[in-house]
């Protein structure tokens, strides 16, 4: 079960491949909040959440907080997904959907841009 | 030893580096006070009262344990220090019951005396008289308890120099107290072999002597002489307290020698209790069955008489004490070999002696010693006991297996026929029968040489054989019990040869020989044949020291024999009912003279008491035998000790020696 | 592998685990199953937080939620409104008395001022699971020191980061390791000091409890670096989860290939084995611990020889607490400087204390050395309990002294406090208030070093047992100056000429009373009176006949009978009977009772 740690190699791999052991415990991640109020729940907010996971997961990101929130009145919108990267805006993302997780992964979270046409608001 | 210099109380001492602070200062006599440290034992640093000042270190030092440096300036009698060490006193006196006024060591106690020289004139805290018992259980040893101030000497001495480490502390601080085993009575203790080692060191009257301690303190005696005790090979090295004319106690000396200054239960109860007993102190004749007193001149004259006409006819014979001094024995060897031709002539452990002898013989006639003294045990990694059981026979060298093995971590392993000498700290221990024993040395012999162990049946013999091998100083010891057969002893020291063992002196064996000077005897009155018993006597001498009640054997002798001239100091009985002529002798601490001891020395046994009545020692009697038997008294050519304890080729030389030569 | 989303940490050190952490534990992992986030939500047992006093404790991620004194009942609302739902429960959250609560842990103000370096993982990582410290760097410190590191080089380094030893002793770690370093010898020992037995110190029981593994590598580390190959952790048995998280925690190491033969292939080996204590503060003492380690009497010897050269079976052995280790793999990764640049000129770095006493916020913290008393008191414990007055610290536990109001601006370090004559011993601080008598004070530490003292030298023996009598006398009523000066003369006797540490400390709790309260000494004296109302005998109690409603439970309740009176007379206590036991005053549901 467990391999012997031959040489700094082999510390290293064991550390990057338990790096997400630990990294959720930081507070200092960029990080993707997801509407589970009642409405967001009906809305599909779960399977949402899901697939944000299984996204990060086949990326192999290991830095990126998942949190939930409760219900901040945009039901219409739901399901809303925020993305925070720290030290930049806020931005909500509303009406989300399974295809849309994988664009705003890719292209918000990792490359920094804001997926405009599915961006309904920011805050500092 | 490289040389240091330092400064003690504004003195320029010379010391050696490795030395203590205490030890230089005890050298250059600046006194420094002390209570838990004593020489010979490893210094504890715990009563504190000899600690110093040490120019630049802010720590208040125990000079016992502080090794002393070059340059360094020291003060060991400031103010401060005699304040703290009279407050450190005081709160002694005041924990525990220290009154001295029923105590027998007052005036004699080392506490006491610390007292009196800081002023201690009263104590500034309150009494608590904490309450602890006072331990009468053991039949010699007394340990109140009360008068403890945990200075550790009898833990040490009884840990690092008897070995039997029955003394430690139990609970902790205020509570802590000595106890035997684990939280026995001393009197219940399984360890205890009652050497009275604790109770010489005690500082206080904690431990004491039952029988001697109102006898007379150490500083009511008269006299103080050193001798040594005759009664077993050993010859450990004694102080003899005098006080009118008794032994009031008697103490080991040379404190910083192998055995630490430690004595026996024989030596410490035996030898004081030897000066009350009722003397023969004058010649007596016999008639019919009472004696009568009568001259020196008439009694020699008819014990010359009948000594001469029994051995014109052959048929003179005597037996001799193991504990005469060399003098006396080569004296006697002199009459009855060289002027008398007397062929029968014995140690009252003849036998013992004789396979001993005959069992040397091999080695001796290679000029090599073919024992070693008994403090190599020390030295040893393995110790084998063959037959032996060294508590009983010479009880310090027990003590030295003791610490080498629980202290030293060598190895012990025993071959006997019954019993185990050291239960429970024995490595291989086998219990054969008495015939087996011959076979099993031999077969060890091989084993060891070859370096193959299949003749071996056992597996505990394998394993010892392999654990000779692999010894490098490995050391046996040889029971009395061995000598029943010389060759066992052939054997035995065989198996020392080939297993490695010998030191600088001899082969490292250790025989159990018994009297206190068994090795002497052995060289001089001891006969080539055993003849005790055996042959018609018309007459025969005995010269006893008293001191050990006589064999079975030797009273039938005396018994069989027409007639019996027996010259010892005591009123003895059977002993003295076997006389035709009783003679006077002089006590052991009436002599002086040499031993030829196990320890590897030649030592001097010193009158500690001179005669009260006109005793006329061995030589004096048959100074004047001789000349009524017109016989001159030739010198005798036999030096004893010089043949015993000279290797005249490097023991490790030594030769095997194949049994048959035996 | 698995991402868990949110990570829910529950506190498993000893003090939650006693107030029920361990059912809470087992009750999320139940509502978690049933709600169906056992793919998302992963709970984490972890180590002591410090906050001890707000326990259980637990915090979620990654938010960095901090809830306090959790109940099983509490964790159906936290899993199905915080972990489902994403809304916090305020109800469990921090709060100072009238402010608003605080969700973050980062800003509570316990820990606000903390910097921690040797509890950095307390609290973080599931102490039974290698691989969460390694996911943290873990003996990534060690690997530098083998791969890249010569023994020397790894003792500048400790010697650059100015590391004091945490035990008590404050002896320059990086001097300390090259004796042992320079000692002749084919086998040595290095050892793990972690009897921790000063009363209500636990610092090093946090850090085993919650991170062995920071232990097990700065003792590689210095193995390493002096040459060790065998050493032992002697640990109190009293603390079994810490013996228990070692014992695992070297399995792990080993199984690892980072503990035992050729470590990451570099040739260098060592063994560590736990060996627990037995009841003995006195066997924390360097040379007594090593006794018992042989197997004799846990009893001090005096030093020369010092162990560096000949310690453990008479071979040179490297001893350090706990928490000295637990800096040594930060000192490395992070490099000496980084130490050095907290602190003060002489002492670097942080030190670890358990804050307890008269203060809100009760636990343990982690500081920067340098920071002031008033900032640990106020800023970090939230000030004394109850508003009332300040009136001392006792630091250093029963080797230690006591500091004062004019103190309270001191920057705590190891020459400021030595100068004022208290030790920073291995980081207890009392916080005490009015209330507090310094006789009693000064009685609690001395019943303790009398009852631990070994008994092997007569000052601290018998001197301990006559000075404790000497307090009990004074708090008694019946002491005399000539007492007084009895006392400080036998404390200084005892100071200077103990043969160890527990007795040269011993005094101190009295040494340092007695210079600055010693207005209470003679007060309990010369006017029979203890003004903080804790010596018994010294207080005396008396019934308001006002306030008396005659319900006969203070007779009730008297040992001595001393309290007569009916339903029509206000009850009255015989001063001469009373034995002044306080029990009426206990038991008075009226408050009718005045003590003083």
């Amino acid at each position: 079960m467990a391999n012997k740690i031959k040489n700094l190699s082999d510390l290293r791999k064991i550390k990057e491949s338990c790096a997400d052991l630990t990294s959720t415990r930081t507070t200092d991640n960029k990080t993707i909040v997801i509407g589970m109020g009642t409405c967001g729940i009906a809305a599909g907010a779960r399977e949402i959440m899901n697939e944000v996971i299984n996204e990060l997961q086949k990326r192999g990101i290991s830095d990126v907080a998942v949190q939930t929130t409760g219900c901040i009145g945009m039901c219409q919108r739901e399901p809303l997904l925020d993305v925070i990267i720290p030290g930049k805006e806020r931005i909500t993302y509303g009406n989300v959907s399974k295809e849309d997780v994988q664009r705003i992964i890719a292209e918000h979270v990792v490359n920094g841009r804001i997926v405009q046409d599915l961006a309904i608001g920011r805050a500092d | 030893m490289s040389e240091i210099t330092l400064t003690i109380d504004g003195k320029e001492c010379k010391g050696n580096a490795g030395d203590t602070i205490l030890q230089v200062a005890q050298k250059h006599d600046i006194y420094i006070p002390t209570l838990c440290y004593l020489e010979g034992l490893s210094p504890m640093g715990s009563c504190r009262m000899c600690v110093v000042e040490v120019e630049g270190s802010n720590k208040l030092l125990t000079s016992c344990t502080t090794p002393a440096q070059d340059g360094m300036v020291v003060f060991s009698k400031t103010e401060k220090l005699f304040n703290y060490r009279k407050q450190i006193l005081e709160l002694l006196f005041a924990g525990r019951n220290h009154f001295c006024m029923f105590c027998s060591q007052s005036g004699d106690c080392e506490l006491q005396r610390l007292a009196i020289e800081h002023g201690m004139d009263s104590v500034r805290y309150p009494y608590l008289y904490h309450d602890f018992d006072n331990d009468a259980t053991s039949e010699h040893l007394q340990m109140d308890h009360n008068r403890c101030i945990l200075c550790g000497r009898c833990i040490r001495v009884c840990a690092e120099k008897v070995g039997a480490h029955t003394l430690d502390l139990e609970q902790r601080g205020w509570n802590a107290k000595v106890i035997s085993d684990l939280g026995e009575m001393l009197g219940n203790s399984e360890t205890c072999v009652s050497c009275g080692a604790c109770a010489q060191v005690c500082p206080t009257g904690t431990i004491t002597l039952r029988e001697f301690v109102y006898r007379g303190r150490r500083n009511d005696c008269d006299e103080v002489v050193e001798s040594i005790c005759p009664l077993c090979s050993m010859g450990c090295e004694i102080k003899g307290y005098v006080r009118t004319g008794s032994l009031a106690r008697v103490e080991g000396s040379n404190l910083e020698g192998p055995d630490g200054g430690q004595l026996c239960h024989k030596g410490r109860w035996w030898l004081p209790e030897s000066t009350e007993r009722e003397r023969v102190s004058v010649p007596m004749i016999r008639e019919g069955s009472t004696f009568r007193e009568a001259s020196w001149e008439e009694a020699l004259e008819l014990a010359a008489g009948k000594l001469k006409a029994a051995n014109s006819k052959g048929r003179a014979g005597a037996i001799v004490s193991g504990m005469s001094t060399d003098e006396e024995l080569t004296m006697l060897n002199s009459v009855f070999k060289s002027s008398m031709n007397m062929e029968y002539m014995d140690c009252f452990s003849g036998n013992v002696l004789r396979g001993f002898k005959k069992g040397f013989k091999p080695f001796t006639e290679q000029g090599i010693r073919p024992f070693t003294a008994a403090h190599n045990i020390l030295e040893s990694d393995l110790v084998l006991t063959l037959e032996a059981d060294p508590q009983e026979e010479a009880p310090v060298s027990a003590s030295y297996v003791r610490v080498n093995t629980v202290r030293n971590g060598g190895k012990l392993a025993n071959i006997s026929t019954g019993g185990t000498p050291f239960k429970g700290i024995t490595d291989v221990d086998l219990n054969i029968g008495s015939e087996d024993v011959l076979d099993l040395l031999t077969k060890l012999v091989e084993a060891v040489k070859t370096g193959k162990s299949e003749t071996l049946e056992n597996a505990d013999a394998e394993r010892l054989a392999i654990m000779l091998k692999d010894a490098e100083k490995p050391v046996i010891v040889l029971g009395g019990q061995l000598a029943d057969d010389a060759r066992k002893v052939t054997q035995a020291v065989n198996l020392a040869i080939v297993s490695g063992g010998t030191f600088d002196d001899g082969i490292a064996t250790v025989p159990m020989v018994r009297s206190g000077n068994s090795l002497a005897a052995l060289n001089t009155v001891v006969s080539d044949e055993p003849w005790v018993n055996e042959v018609d006597l018309d007459c025969l001498f005995v010269s006893s020291t008293g001191l050990v009640p006589e064999t079975p054997e030797s009273l039938e002798a005396m018994s069989m024999s027409r007639f019996c001239i027996i010259q010892t100091p005591y009123m003895v009985n059977p002993l003295v009912n076997m006389a035709d002529v009783l003679l006077p002798a002089p006590a052991w601490y009436e002599r002086s003279g040499h031993f030829c001891t196990l320890e590897g020395e030649r030592r001097k046994i010193n009158v500690l008491v001179p005669p009260k009545t006109e005793l006329k020692g061995l030589s004096e009697i048959f100074g004047t035998i001789t000349e009524k038997m017109g016989l001159p008294m030739n010198s005798s050519d036999v030096r004893p000790c010089e043949n015993i304890y000279t290797s005249k080729v490097s023991p490790d030389k030594a030769r095997t020696a194949v049994l048959e030569e035996v | 592998m698995p991402i868990y989303r949110s990570h829910v940490l529950v506190c498993g050190g000893t003090g939650c685990a006693s107030s029920g952490s361990n059912e809470v534990m087992d009750t999320f992992k139940e509502e978690i199953s049933s709600l169906g986030l056992e793919e998302e939500v992963l709970v984490v047992p972890t180590g002591c937080h410090g906050m001890c006093e707000m326990g259980p404790i637990v915090v979620v991620y990654p938010e960095g939620t901090f809830y306090c004194r959790v109940t099983p009942e509490d964790v159906k609302e936290i899993a199905e409104e915080h972990l489902y739902k994403g809304r916090v429960v305020e109800r469990l959250l921090y709060q100072a008395e009238e402010a608003p609560s605080i969700p973050n842990y980062k800003e509570i103000p316990f820990y606000g001022k903390q910097e921690r370096v040797a509890l950095s993982n307390c609290g973080y990582i599931n102490p039974d699971n290698i691989e969460e410290y390694i996911a943290r760097d873990g003996y990534a410190g060690l690997a530098k020191v083998l791969t890249e590191m010569k023994p020397e080089d790894v003792i500048e380094e400790i010697k650059t980061s100015g590391l004091r030893g945490r035990g008590g002793g404050g002896f320059p770690t990086g001097l300390k390791w090259s004796f042992c370093a320079r000692a002749q010898g084919d086998l040595k020992y290095i050892i793990c000091n972690a009897d921790e037995g000063d009363p209500g110190a636990f610092m090093d029981r946090s850090i085993l409890e919650g991170d062995p593994h920071t232990v097990l590598e700065g003792m590689l580390i210095g193995a390493y670096a002096m040459g060790a190959s065998e050493g032992y952790i002697y640990c109190r048995a009293e603390y079994p989860l810490a013996i228990k998280r070692l014992k695992n925690a070297i399995k792990q190491a080993e199984e690892y290939g980072l503990m035992g033969e050729d470590i990451m292939g570099s040739g260098f080996s060592l063994h560590l084995h736990v060996k627990e204590g037995a009841g003995a503060f006195v066997c924390g003492e360097e040379t007594a611990l090593m006794a018992s380690i042989e197997g004799r009497r846990g009893m001090p010897r005096p030093r020369p020889p010092f162990p560096a050269n000949k310690g453990l079976w008479d071979k040179p052995t490297n001893i350090n607490n706990v928490e000295t280790w637990a800096n040594v793999p930060h000192i490395i990764r992070r490099g000496g400087s980084w130490f050095a640049s907290m602190g003060t000129e002489k002492s670097k770095g942080t030190k670890v204390f358990a804050l307890t006493g008269k203060v809100n916020h009760t636990g343990l913290v982690e500081v920067p050395m340098g920071i002031t008393l008033r900032e640990i008191v106020f800023d970090i414990g939230g000030g004394i309990l109850n508003g009332k007055k300040f009136k001392a610290v006792q630091i250093g536990g029963p080797s230690g002294g006591c500091l004062t109001e004019e103190h309270l601006d001191l920057p705590v370090s190891y020459e400021s406090l030595a100068e004022v004559g208290a030790i920073m011993g291995s980081g207890g601080l009392v916080v005490m208030d009015e209330d507090n008598c310094m006789i009693d004070v000064a009685k609690f530490f001395l019943e303790f070093t009398q009852k631990e003292s070994c008994g092997k030298c007569s000052p601290c023996r018998e001197g301990t047992k006559q000075m404790l009598l000497l307090l009990n006398k004074i708090s008694d009523g019946n002491g005399t100056m000539e007492d007084l000066q009895t006392l400080e003369d036998l404390a200084r006797m005892v100071k200077d000429m103990s043969l160890c540490g527990l007795g040269q400390t011993a005094p101190n709790p009295i040494l340092t009373t007695l210079r600055y309260f010693r207005d209470e000494y003679v007060a309990h004296i010369k006017d029979k009176k203890c003004f903080a109302g804790v010596c018994t005998k010294l207080v005396s109690y008396t019934i308001d006949p006002e306030k008396c409603k005659k319900c006969g439970l203070c007779a009730k309740n008297c040992p001595v009978n001393c309290i007569s009176g009916d339903r029509q007379t206000p009850y009255f206590i015989d001063q001469e009977a009373c034995i002044k036991c306080g029990n009426c005053y206990e038991k008075c549901p009226f408050g009718a009772i005045d003590k003083e």
